[in-house]
């Protein structure tokens, strides 16, 4: 079953997808699913010998292009919906023992226009309201596919948290004539304490209100409301920080480091130009506070929203400020 | 815990040159899996092996470059404004 169900204590939308539950589970290490399809070998998702960045459709999606009929009635209260829209997952390599760390900077630079490929494409569909480029790394955080690989997901609406920000951004907007981000960019150079790295075109830092230890977002300097916005340049200068910042990571305790990897970029359901108050960032949560401890979204995080840091961002930032490579 | 394998990455050329960005080309094509899933195969003529090369011309669908609207500026110059 599958559909969306309204929550109205939250005000947003829940997605169930039973059939998720028996989706792909650490497979056997000679079964990847991701792998290319070698000849005599099993059929895996990937039909070639070979490959360098594929996308496709997931198979254990949990939104549709076209979903089935919601197989509960929902009411005024608690209204429900299709659960239509688009997940993709795009493998990054076709060498299942690498990751975006070990890539060459020309692949990650070939993996940003694959996303900004995919932004406008998915965007450009009039059900679609979100593009949410993420990956899900380590076991730590769930993955039960090694391959190196990322999600796409394309909403029907525009999900809570980039909502908040959004209406957060538009709300400053109107009060002072400046874009949110950027006077928040502007507040960490002039600081520089929880700088990681920077280039012409962007800046990683440990954000003053970082919710996890080693949490780093990374931001143009320039007002790019999406992928879309950024010249070729810039494109490259983000492939740049971009495995500055992943690298950093693998070295800080000499071994891959799992992380969530999201992406936040202006809704599709205008242009740019609409959303000039908005900036596109990068943001990481890794889950570990120390080598062997992780950080756990417990009763405070999750029920309440609040996030409790154990760690100060400017010494976690100093710390990753000074663990090659570096970028400054 | 079990630790995940070390995978200590040396720091490599992180340069991407002018000509690289400049002449940054990619191609894609789309095909239909046998359960109707769609699937985009990206290739980058500039960087590809010969075994990639060759397996993204033997993918029989059309060819399509990605294009990325780079010279669209959707912004106007007043608020493009850098930190």
């Amino acid at each position: 079953m599958s559909e969306l169900r309204w929550n109205p204590l939250l005000e947003e939308w829940v997605i169930t997808a039973t059939h998720r539950q028996d989706r792909t589970f650490f497979p056997p290490p000679d079964y990847n699913p991701l792998a290319p399809t070698q000849p005599g070998g099993f059929p895996t998702e990937i039909p070639s010998a070979s490959y360098e960045i594929v996308v496709f459709e997931n198979k254990f999606p949990s939104l549709r292009q076209s979903p089935p009929d919601p197989a509960i009635a929902g009411s005024d209260l608690t209204p429900v919906r299709p659960a239509r829209g688009i997940c993709e997952v795009i493998c990054y390599t076709p060498d299942a023992e690498a990751e975006l760390a070990t890539l060459p900077v020309q692949k990650v630079h070939e993996l940003i226009y694959v996303w900004t490929d995919r932004f406008l494409e998915l965007g450009a569909r009039d059900f679609v309201k979100y593009v949410y480029i993420f990956e899900n790394k380590g076991k730590e955080i769930g993955v039960t596919l090694s391959h190196p690989h990322g999600q796409i997901y394309a909403y029907p609406f525009v999900p809570p948290i980039p909502r908040r920000e959004l209406d957060a951004a538009h709300r400053y907007y109107q009060s002072t004539g400046r874009d949110l981000i950027g006077d928040v960019l502007q507040q960490e150079l002039e600081d520089g304490r929880r700088l990681v790295a920077q280039n012409e075109a962007f800046v990683a830092v440990v954000p003053f209100f970082a919710r996890y230890p080693y949490e780093v977002q990374i931001f143009p300097r320039a007002v790019r409301p999406a992928l879309s916005d950024f010249n070729a340049d810039e494109r490259a200068a983000l492939a740049r920080i971009l495995k500055t910042v992943i690298e950093k990571y693998n070295n800080l305790w000499q071994r891959s480091l799992p992380y969530i990897m999201l992406m936040h970029q202006r809704p599709t359901d205008g242009t740019s130009a609409d959303y000039a108050y908005y900036r596109f960032h990068i943001e990481f949560y890794p889950p570990y506070r120390t080598p062997d401890k992780l950080k756990y979204l417990a009763g405070s995080e999750a029920g309440a929203g609040v996030f409790i840091n154990d760690t100060l961002a400017e010494v976690t930032a100093e710390t990753l400020r000074n663990t090659p490579p570096y970028l400054i | 815990m079990r630790d995940s394998p070390a995978r200590r990455t040396a720091s490599l050329n992180f340069s991407l040159t002018s000509e690289e960005i400049e002449t940054m080309h990619i191609l894609k094509k789309q095909i239909q899996k046998e359960d109707g899933r769609y699937l985009i195969f990206y290739h980058a003529p500039a960087s590809a092996t010969e075994a990639q090369r060759k397996a993204f011309r033997e993918i029989d669908a059309p060819e399509q470059p990605v294009t990325l609207l780079d010279d669209r500026n959707c912004l106007p110059a007043e608020e493009s404004h850098r930190v």
